[in-house]
């Protein structure tokens, strides 16, 4: 058996991969590579849907960017983003220690929070908007608003002021994400040498500082794949933003994937709608160039 | 051991394909005109199917594919329509044994479904009838085919539709498609505590100050990004007060001269209403009618402006008998007493294939199911829809004498419909997020209009 398999692997050794690769290029070409160059194609034109006539153009780049709305709109990813990452990260941080140190202690009940904590993953964005949009209602039957009254606050107008719908999308999608880093920091946790940290409450060093000292720098690899992940899910945030305000109220909430659909779908803009999306792809791409550069970093330590 | 073990499994796989196959069988709600077992006659009777997926004979030689609007087919879940298009449906199948009509489902996202319908027809891939929203119509005239010759056969009269359909239906000589349903937007108010429902913006405030005494929401419409929103609130006092959206080039003019003060003017009135607690400015969250049902069945609500159909909705939630004694429907409030305006939509059916026989075909069933005088007045009925037909109005029982479709058809000789254009989706977003800024103050009303403006004149 092992001399057939040293055989079969002596024989396709010496042999170039292209012919294995073939299949995986033509997938790539076919459903990445075609329809991403074909979008930077129309960003370049002022096509819209249902018209077959068009012109290759700069005019939706100048539009866009000469746009004081689309600089809004910009400012308003990034506060989005800036906030989503930090809270998902330190969230998920928190209950992949507490799990761990639970699962040490040998308490029960520590993959029941696994799990439980994982539930947001698997529900898609659309039904976490609305199941936070019923949370955040204002009326008699909103949850939360329910719970302040009761408490003898007034209601709280969680979608309907500008400046607190933004942070009521950002903590939908910090629900959303967290699991998301709690699962790879959990990961990144199960790494950390047992001996160092024994070594070091041998020493008298706190949890805390163990934390700080020993944890994080020992997993700041996964920690930075975590970040540069949670980055390009959440600017390519859409589908919850969607059901949860629309981008409202006014363009408060009005991020650059969810500007993306109601240029196409909406103003049936698809020129104009393709440039928005190439912006969105340029960013997404540094992103990944950071992350491929940690990666790296990574495999020669 | 091992082979009983395979022989078990193999017994329950053939149990489970069994039960399933005859639930699918079930699920589709396949309606038979014929037994499936008996005698050679028997067997050479046609079977016909009535689903969400297909109408008519399987084996049928002709083949027609329909897109409709999810909410206008079977596959909509509310039973009355079901009841309606299914008994319809079966009737034309039964008629025409030769043809099946296989149904393509749709998003009920209605931009998006028009955008990739728009995609279809312009790349000659669209189905072979469709519907299609009344205000993007005008988008599909270079794809869609004349139904004259159909419409004169079965006796369809293309001056018996509301002025406002008949202009899109037939933009010069020949009909391009059929206007089946519409709706109209009204106030609706508590005619338990409100005598006489407010004609103007002073008679709200006047009302508004009594019933917020009272602890009521006073006066609520729909304000957040939704076309719900330009519809109700914004394009009927803009309309009232002899506002223009576009002009003859299509090009946006709502923003310059008297149209600037005229929706500065609405919006102030609007925005007191917030300030002074007549209007809740949750009204900023509220995307689409059925929104706020749940405020206006807890009897929180004094009056609100929505479409017709809520009427529908909202008597299905409290009860007939509870509604009619509750709620009346009048004209929407202007600016000055005498003017009256409203924003009227819909949907409209059109023929797509080019194919001679094909499109006669398909004609035909829009019309026995949506369109001739049983059609228009079933579907409509059912679906607490407004005929776009006005002798509809007369010839039918329901239309003749219910109180709120009296009042509808009364509202609907004031209705203005949106304007044909192709910058209209960049105008009606434009105006959304406009009425948000005011209400959430964020702009002034001058400000908000200025950048309405800017907006919609941006390629």
């Amino acid at each position: 058996m092992n001399r057939k398999h040293s055989k079969t692997k002596a024989a396709g050794a010496g042999k170039p991969p292209l012919l294995w690769l073939v299949p995986l290029a033509v997938v790539l070409l076919l459903i990445f590579i075609y329809p991403l160059l074909d979008v930077i194609r129309l960003s370049f034109t002022n096509t819209k849907i249902g018209s077959l006539d068009y012109n290759y153009t700069i005019a939706s780049y100048k539009s866009i960017l000469t746009d004081r709305n689309f600089y809004y709109m910009l400012r308003t990813t990034v506060i989005f983003v800036f906030f989503s990452v930090v809270f998902q990260t330190l969230l998920g941080l928190a209950i992949a220690v507490s799990v761990d140190k639970g699962e040490k202690l040998g308490l029960r009940g520590t993959v029941c929070v696994r799990t439980i904590s994982l539930i947001s993953m698997v529900i898609p964005g659309v039904v976490i908007g609305i199941i936070w949009k019923m949370m955040f209602d204002e009326s008699n039957s909103g949850l939360l608003n329910y719970m302040i009254q009761k408490l003898g606050f007034g209601p709280v107008p969680f979608l309907t002021s500008p400046n607190v719908a933004l942070v009521s999308a950002t903590v939908a999608n910090v629900w959303r994400g967290t699991a998301q880093s709690m699962i790879l920091l959990y990961c990144g946790i199960k790494t950390v040498s047992a001996d160092i940290l024994e070594a070091a409450m041998v020493d008298g060093a706190s949890a805390w500082k163990r934390l700080i000292h020993i944890t994080l720098p020992s997993m700041r690899n996964v920690l930075a794949v975590n970040i540069i992940l949670n980055l390009i899910g959440t600017f390519n945030t859409f589908d919850m933003v969607m059901s949860l305000t629309g981008g409202g109220p006014g363009r408060s909430t009005e991020v650059l994937a969810l500007s993306v659909y109601n240029q196409i779908f909406g103003q049936l803009n698809m020129g104009k709608g393709s440039a928005v999306a190439v912006i969105l792809i340029v960013l997404n791409m540094i992103m990944a160039f950071i992350y491929f550069r940690i990666q790296q970093r990574g495999e020669v330590q | 051991m091992k082979t009983r073990l395979n022989m078990l499994c193999s017994f329950f796989l053939i149990m489970i394909l069994t039960v399933t196959g005859g639930c699918s069988g079930k699920q589709t709600g396949e309606d038979s005109s014929s037994p499936q077992t008996g005698s050679k006659k028997e067997e050479s009777e046609v079977k016909i199917t009535v689903s969400p997926q297909m109408i008519g004979n399987e084996n049928a030689s002709i083949e027609l594919v329909w897109q409709p609007n999810p909410p206008h087919s079977l596959s909509d879940s509310n039973p009355k329509k079901l009841e309606y298009l299914t008994a319809k449906a079966t009737e034309w199948a039964q008629a025409h044994p030769d043809v099946k009509i296989k149904i393509m489902d749709t998003t009920t996202a209605i931009t998006e479904s028009m955008a990739k319908t728009l995609v279809q027809a312009s790349s000659g891939q669209a189905p072979d009838m469709g519907a299609i929203d009344s205000f993007i119509f005008p988008q599909f005239y270079d794809y869609v085919q004349p139904i004259d010759d159909v419409m004169q056969e079965k006796g369809i009269q293309i001056d018996d539709f509301y002025d406002f359909a008949k202009g899109v239906m037939k933009p010069q000589d020949e009909t391009l498609g059929l206007w089946y349903t519409t709706d109209v937007r009204v106030l609706f108010y508590r005619k338990d505590l409100i005598p006489e429902a407010p004609k103007t913006w002073a008679e709200v405030e006047k009302i508004g100050n009594d019933l917020k005494a009272k602890g009521m929401d006073a006066f609520i419409y729909t304000a957040a990004r939704d076309e719900a929103t330009v519809m109700s609130s914004v394009l009927p006092y803009f309309w009232g007060q002899g506002g223009t959206l576009v002009n003859d080039q299509g090009l946006p003019v709502f923003g310059e001269g008297d149209n600037r003060q005229y929706l500065i003017d609405q919006l102030t009135f609007q925005k007191k209403c917030i300030d002074d607690g007549i209007t809740p400015s949750r009204v900023v969250g509220f995307g689409t009618d059925p929104d706020y049902i749940p405020d206006v069945a807890a009897g929180q609500v004094g009056m609100f402006v929505a479409g017709n159909y809520m009427s529908g909705q909202l008597s299905s939630v409290i009860g007939e008998d509870e509604f009619s004694k509750m709620w009346g429907v009048a004209q929407i409030p202007m600016k000055d007493e005498g003017s009256r305006v409203t924003a009227s939509g819909g949907w409209v059916s059109a023929v797509f294939t080019k194919d001679e026989e094909k499109r006669k075909l398909c004609a035909d069933f829009l019309i026995s199911m949506y369109v001739d005088d049983e059609g228009m007045a079933g579907w409509c009925k059912a679906g607490g829809y407004l005929p776009t037909r006005e002798s509809v109005y007369d010839t039918d029982d329901y239309f003749n004498t219910d109180e709120v479709m009296q009042a509808c058809r009364e509202e609907l000789k004031y209705a203005e419909v949106r304007p044909s254009v192709d910058s209209y989706t960049k105008i009606s977003e434009s105006l959304q997020i406009m009425l948000s800024d005011v209400l959430t103050g964020t702009s002034t009303p001058e400000e908000a209009v200025d950048n309405a403006f800017e907006n919609a004149r941006k390629e």
